[in-house]
């Protein structure tokens, strides 16, 4: 850094006084000159003491003489000034607590969501100095990002944009989707592509699947099916002719599976439509909308092109199966009203190729009066799947209503479906879930690991609103009954913790701050 | 010390019982006594054995001080008292003390001293034997002696063979040259050979640092030689450089200085074998500095009685010594309350006040730093802060708290100047001190 005797000084201690010899009597810089001549001259040092005697002026001149850098980049231009209020310190020690992960946070990292989006929704940010541990979480755990970006504030904006890795929180998806998409598209790996897709997919559908188009000749099957999927994710009727005419037609069996696939999720597609006419010609209805089921007898060539499948392992039989396939990819609306439709199926030969084909089709077809009136028969498959249909109040308000209405042993099979139901859980969905969890431990304890999760659910999604009330109920259950004192004690830890996170969070310090986020 | 007074000791009656579960000597490894200490190893809920020292040297008149590697912020901790109790059974060996052991009690500093700051207990020396005391003096000393004239053969062997060569040394090699240094009660300059070690692995330019601390130490050696011709502070400074250790009572005996004291920044550094705490406290009125150090085995918790972000009044007594940074808080003056506001000098300044530190003391290993109104800045990944004129200090790491807390506006930091780059320790912004990530 300063020329001078240094450079040199350091040159000859890596090579050893063995090598180098006695150091020359030198000179140095200003007044450190006759110092350093006194040492090296002096005749009664050894060279090893000539040579650190030197090292101890010119090292401490050196530090002694250090001016300041004068850098030449340019500062970027400050942040704007805040926008609302950081939260109070306890809620920013809890912080703290959850992204280190130390106690109490320890136990409840699951709660860092709410926090985040409480935080938001009340007009308060992250404190700047958290900042870089946040946007770090949210780099690596994408479903934090949504919760983040409205916790950080002009401040965390600003910050994320001075580092490549926290650019995804200026501007929806910059830093993932590059500038030039079709080149990474020409040059990238399988998976770098696929990533790529659904990155172009989520900004807008069109330009993704031109990409698709663009190189679906010379792309591998894997690939290309791979491609088919992700399309299918957010497909749309401008998806259709793509899928119907290429993908559906392709050489490669994956890919034809993956297409037909994509476009039964589309009641107006040619397929649909195609589907409609075959499940007609089997169901029929009869007096009173019974309906009666007729199973093809072979599988004809039609149907297989259009990706029905056969197999032997099916309950039900083949056949069955068959017709399953059909009714799944069909539009629900050949059927009429739903609940007549379910009503009509009820006990009839068959009708196992008709309710799971319905639930499937209702998946697909995102039909939430279809997802009720099926949650409501006597026999459903897959109730989670039918449930994840319904919006968030009517998850919460069916499974209210089933619990309530379930006999004994019923709760076993419905307390699972809680995990479907997001946060906040209404008052009464709390007070029956808890409530029919905990009998269930007394009832039967060997079960009680059915019971256990909804507690901890409970205690995480309860709306703060009904929080005190599950805290105190849990509480008095633990002391009636000491046989849920073990399972009582996370989900009344965990619920505690969050009352008192909400209550930092919100705690009228310097106000609330409703001032909306400008840009 | 019987078993009585050894459970006296205990802060409540759950430490008691668990002490004594402890106190069996088939718990331990590598435990031992002599005449001033006791230590060993005993298995915890931790992965690690805890290791324990007790300092026995209060005994019969006062009490023991002890320290522990278990995070227990009890006083004594269970394993300390387990040890006392077997101690006090006459259950352990005889032994050489562990090198980290031997480190810790010269550490404390206070081994000479007749009283203790905190209650004024009083010491077995109290009444010593001054011709006993003239030929414990005169024994370090002749220890001391030839501890350096070793050095200074292993110094030149380093320099005849190049710093090259000894970069390719083993890290055992340095630790053994330090170990040796410890036994000859050289704990200041095993400090400084174990440096060396580090410096030669510390990646680009190693070699410029390596040569600077060669230089440093043989300016302590050369001071040694000659310290009959160096003025009495620069005595002081040469020989605490060394290890020698100042009595706890005999800095507070000297006159306090009482001011308003921020505590502006705190380091904790932990080489595996002992931890070191130093607290950076600022006079508001004097403007002067004061360091509080504090060391352990690896891993023992600290006292939390000054807190970075506070500051309180108190009369604060300094070690003797050409600087006289180091310190120890002597009675406080009413409670603690949170910094409110903290200007810094220019980075100008604060070179300056570098250069002054080190005419005054060559051997000052880093200078505690307040840059008022500056802005960080990153170039890849060189960061620096720079001042209103321009003028810039390098950071020694990315700092991305210091950059989330300035948001590019002018902000005061607090850190270490170790004559090359800025450890940023603190940041004050948005009315209050903030601690940031070491």
């Amino acid at each position: 850094m300063t020329p001078g005797p240094w450079p040199a000084l350091v040159k000859a201690a890596l090579l050893g006084t063995e090598r180098t010899g006695r150091l020359p009597p030198g000179e140095g810089p200003g007044a450190v000159g006759p110092l350093v001549h006194a040492v090296t001259a002096d005749a009664a040092r050894s060279p090893e003491r000539v040579l650190l005697a030197a090292a101890a002026v010119l090292a401490t001149a050196r530090r002694a003489g250090r001016v300041p850098d004068r850098p030449a980049v340019e500062a970027p231009p400050p942040a704007p000034p805040v926008d609302g209020p950081e939260v109070e310190e306890d809620a920013s020690h809890t912080l703290g607590a959850l992204v280190a992960g130390t106690p109490p946070g320890a136990m409840a990292r699951q709660l860092l969501p709410e926090w985040l989006e409480v935080c938001g929704a009340t007009g308060r940010r992250v404190p700047s100095a958290q900042l870089p541990a946040v946007l770090d979480l949210a780099s690596a755990d994408r479903t934090l990002r949504p919760v983040v970006l409205g916790a950080l504030g002009h401040r965390g904006r600003w910050l994320a944009a001075q580092r490549a890795e926290w650019r995804w929180a200026i501007g929806a998806l910059a830093g993932e989707v590059p500038d030039d998409p079709a080149a990474a598209w020409a040059q990238g790996t399988s998976a770098e592509r696929r990533a790529l897709l659904a990155a172009v997919r989520a900004v807008d559908p069109a330009p993704g699947r031109s990409l698709v188009v663009s190189t679906w000749p010379t792309d591998k099957a894997d690939d290309r099916a791979a491609f088919v999927d992700i399309l299918a994710t957010e497909v749309s009727m401008d998806d259709e002719p793509f899928l119907e005419e290429r993908a559906r037609l392709d050489r490669a069996r994956d890919v034809r599976r993956a297409a037909t696939a994509a476009l039964a999720h589309l009641p107006g597609s040619r397929l649909a439509a195609r589907m409609r006419e075959r499940a007609l010609a089997h169901v029929v209805a009869g007096p009173g909308g019974r309906l009666a089921v007729r199973l093809p007898a072979e599988l004809p060539d039609d149907w297989a092109a259009d990706g029905v499948e056969r197999s032997t392992r099916r309950p039900g039989g083949e056949r069955a199966w068959w017709l399953r396939q059909v009714v799944a990819a069909a539009p629900l609306d050949t059927w009429g009203p739903a609940p007549q439709a379910v009503a009509g199926a009820a006990g009839i030969d068959h009708g196992d190729a008709l309710l799971p084909g319905w639930a499937l089709a209702a998946n697909r077809q995102r039909r939430a009066d279809w997802a009720e009136a099926l949650l409501a028969a006597p026999a459903v498959d897959d109730p989670s799947a039918l449930l994840r249909v319904l919006d968030p109040p009517a998850r919460a308000a069916w499974l209210t209503r089933a619990l309530e209405a379930a006999p004994a042993p019923r709760p076993a099979t419905l307390l699972p479906l809680c995990a479907e139901v997001p946060r906040p859980w209404p008052s009464a969905l709390v007070q029956v879930a808890a409530g029919r969890a905990a009998a269930l431990v007394l009832a039967q304890p060997v079960r009680a690991h059915l019971a256990r999760p909804v507690l901890v659910l409970a205690a995480e999604r309860a709306d703060a609103a009904a929080l005190p009330r599950f805290a105190a109920d849990l509480a008095q259950a633990m002391r009636s009954d000491r046989r849920l004192d073990a399972e009582l004690r996370r989900p009344l830890a965990l619920a505690q913790l969050r009352q008192d996170l909400l209550a930092e969070l919100t705690a009228p310090g310097l106000g609330h701050c409703t001032e909306p986020e400008g840009a | 010390m019987d078993e009585a007074a050894a459970l006296a000791l205990a802060p409540d009656d759950a430490s008691r019982s668990a002490a004594r579960g402890l106190a069996v000597p088939s718990l331990w490894a590598e435990a031992g006594h002599d005449a001033e200490a006791a230590w060993g190893r005993v298995r915890g809920s931790g992965r690690l054995p805890y290791r324990v020292a007790v300092d026995l040297a209060g005994e019969p008149a006062g009490e023991p001080a002890w320290t522990c590697s278990c995070p227990s912020r009890k006083q004594p901790c269970k394993h300390a008292l387990g040890l006392l109790l077997l101690v006090a059974r006459g259950q352990l060996d005889d032994g050489d003390r562990p090198p980290e052991v031997e480190e810790w009690l010269a550490g404390r500093a206070q081994r000479q001293a007749t009283t203790s700051g905190r209650g004024g207990r009083a010491r077995g020396g109290e009444v010593a034997d001054p011709a006993a005391q003239e030929r414990r003096r005169a024994r370090r000393q002749a220890n001391v002696d030839g501890g350096i004239v070793d050095l200074e053969r292993w110094l030149d062997d380093l320099v005849r063979g190049g710093l090259a060569v000894a970069q390719s040394r083993s890290w055992a090699s340095w630790d053994e040259a330090g170990a040796r240094l410890v036994d000859a009660q050289a704990p200041g300059l095993a400090g400084r050979v174990r440096a060396l070690g580090r410096a030669a692995h510390s990646g680009p330019g190693w070699p410029d640092r390596m040569l600077a601390q060669l230089g440093r130490l043989h300016l302590v050696l050369e001071g040694w030689r000659h310290l009959d011709q160096l003025p009495p502070e620069l005595v002081t400074e040469v020989r605490t450089q060394v290890g020698f250790p100042t009595a706890r009572a005999d800095v507070l005996a000297t006159a306090p200085v009482r001011d308003r004291w921020d505590v502006v920044a705190a380091v904790i550094s932990d080489d595996g074998t002992l931890a070191t705490r130093r607290v950076w406290l600022r006079g508001r009125s004097i403007g002067g500095w004061a360091l509080l150090l504090d060391t352990g085995l690896s891993g023992a918790a600290f006292d939390v009685d000054v807190v970075v972000g506070t500051t309180f009044e108190a009369d604060v007594h300094r070690y003797p010594g050409a600087v006289g940074q180091r310190s120890l808080v002597g009675g406080r003056h009413g409670d603690a309350r949170p910094i409110e506001a903290l200007n810094g000098s220019e980075v100008a300044d604060v070179l300056a006040a570098d250069a002054f530190a080190l005419a005054a003391s060559p051997w000052v290993p880093q200078t505690p730093v307040c840059v008022g109104s500056v802005v960080p800045l990153v170039d890849g990944d060189a960061w620096c802060l720079v001042d209103g004129s321009g003028d810039g200090l390098p950071l020694d790491r990315p700092s991305w708290e210091v950059l989330a807390l300035s948001g590019g506006h002018p902000v005061t930091v607090v850190g270490e100047w170790d004559g090359h780059r800025l450890s940023p320790l603190s940041c004050f912004a948005d009315g209050r001190l903030w601690a940031v990530r070491g």
